[in-house]
């Protein structure tokens, strides 16, 4: 089978990337942003990623190190100020998804990158490594620490739920 | 709990907004990654071609105002003017916009394998282009796409705008001194630069770590930066190119050159524009941009890009209507007669 253009190749797939991307950095322009950046260095190594065995773990990659690439800007780092900003007015009690996504965010940028890759595109643990380029070990505990977090969230959920039933 | 997990991530993702950008912007900003890691590819066609350095000449305004006369700018010190040479080449690098809406963004300019492009940094977001320098100092400029940090840029309007209207009014360079100065068809600054450095860009203008670096100019560079007009072309004046050209050829295409400064061209599934113009030494130049669409060509009917010609010209012969464009070294790219 001949392989796509990549026109045809980037209108399939951007919008799984930017999904991807979004659980990754938890911000749809950013994430739109990401692939963008992805797409255009896929682009100046079309030739050779065309004739790769799988061009969606070239481009996964890509993302993900892009995203790696990002967090460790300095830019992305919190800033400590001495001045507080608006005081939030009371609101409703944090949804499953907020605190879902709390979760998320407390995971480190490697951790998250697993967990997203492992059970939101459900890649095998060796191509988890590959793309981070890390250990099959690394990925492992990594993997099982994100998840804790994250079970933590849910079991709170599952828990909430059968109080109320 | 796999199950679990994926549909809890799977919550995540609502509601998911449409994407802001297209297929098309992906093209254009690999092309752009591309031509600035300078791996043009041999044949990848068009796109060097397009961005193949030539001098650029002040652009004509027909209906702006006077034809400016490159090198012979007045209303400023004349005295100051350097070789031409010497302001092509040394123009390469970062300069600090300062005078226009954009003061203060960082315009870095380069050139590379016979390939100019510009990349206007401003605080959050900017714009990507093509620039050309006559010997005689007259410029012309025009941005193709631009560059986009959304998630940096929220909530500040037109940040993310490839748009650079003051660079449409660029006619000519003059030095200062503290820099340069681009001037208007009426000789009015439009904005001064002041040398810069990489670092003075701002680090949430885009992506910084592979656009911003400059490689150095080599011979080749200084060449194309500094080239006379070829033999064989004629110092027509701007005017008399002004109108729509068709090339000669089996598949429909045309070139419309505009009193404005600005050309268009279309031929095959491809289209361009840039700024064009002729200084009175007869050098030809005009920006190019990557062509936005697939070549569609078939053995029976090639695609004719004649817009791919003009942005490689450097000098032009008009015989009666037939209009030849002429490359560095003095050999046709292509001819076209004007269509009536």
């Amino acid at each position: 089978m001949a392989p796509p253009d990549f026109e045809s190749y980037a209108a399939a797939r951007r919008l799984q990337l930017r999904r991807v991307a979004y659980l990754l950095c938890d911000d749809w322009d950013r994430a739109e942003d990401l692939v963008q950046d992805a797409l255009a260095r896929l682009y100046v190594h079309w030739r050779r990623a065309a004739r790769a065995d799988d061009i969606d773990a070239y481009v996964r990659r890509t993302l993900v190190n892009a995203y790696l690439a990002d967090q460790r800007r300095p830019w992305r780092r919190h800033i400590v100020t001495a001045t507080v900003p608006d005081t939030p007015v009371p609101g409703p009690e944090p949804s499953r998804r907020d605190e879902l996504r709390a979760a998320l965010a407390s995971l480190g940028a490697s951790q998250r990158a697993v967990v997203v890759l492992r059970h939101w595109e459900g890649l095998s643990v060796e191509e988890t490594a590959a793309a981070l380029n890390c250990s099959t070990g690394n990925v492992k505990s990594q993997s099982a620490r994100g998840l804790a977090r994250l079970r933590e969230v849910l079991a709170a959920d599952e828990n909430d739920g059968a109080e109320v039933s | 709990m796999d199950d679990d997990v994926r549909g809890a991530l799977a919550t995540l993702l609502e509601p998911e907004p449409a994407m802001r950008s297209t297929v098309a912007d992906d093209v254009r900003r690999g092309r752009a990654l591309r031509m600035r890691r300078q791996r043009w590819l041999a044949g990848g066609v068009a796109a060097a071609l397009v961005l193949g350095i030539a001098g650029l000449v002040g652009v004509p305004r027909m209906a702006g105002g006077p034809l400016p006369t490159p090198g012979a700018v007045t209303g400023l010190p004349s005295a100051a003017a350097p070789s031409t040479a010497a302001s092509a080449v040394q123009l390469i690098g970062y300069w600090r916009v300062t005078g226009t809406e954009d003061d203060g963004a960082i315009l870095q300019f380069g050139s590379r394998d016979s390939t100019t492009a510009f990349v206007l940094w401003r605080r959050c977001g900017g714009a990507i282009g093509d620039w050309r320098l006559s010997p005689s100092g007259a410029m012309v400029m025009s941005s193709w796409t631009g560059l986009s940090r959304g998630s940096e840029c929220r909530g500040r309007p037109g940040a993310l705008s490839p748009r650079v209207p003051w660079l449409d009014e660029v006619i000519a360079l003059q030095p200062d001194r503290t820099g340069y100065l681009l001037l208007s068809p009426s000789r009015t600054v439009v904005a001064g630069l002041v040398p810069a450095e990489r670092s003075d860009i701002e680090p949430d203008a885009g992506p910084t770590d592979v656009m911003a670096d400059l490689p150095a100019a080599t011979d080749a560079d200084r060449h194309a930066l500094t080239a006379a007009a070829p033999p064989g072309s004629q110092p027509l004046d701007p005017s008399e190119l002004v109108g729509r050209w068709t090339p000669h050829g089996p598949a429909p295409a045309h070139l419309e050159l505009a009193g404005d400064g600005t050309y268009s061209g279309a031929g095959g599934c491809g289209h361009g524009r840039g700024r064009w113009t002729i200084d009175a030494a007869g050098v030809l130049i005009a920006t190019g941009s990557p062509p936005v669409a697939a070549d569609c060509a078939t053995p029976e009917a090639p695609s004719v890009w004649a817009w791919v010609w003009l942005a490689e010209a450097r000098g032009a012969r008009l015989t009666g209507q037939t209009l030849a464009l002429l490359g560095p070294d003095g050999r046709v790219l292509g001819t076209l007669t004007r269509q009536a």
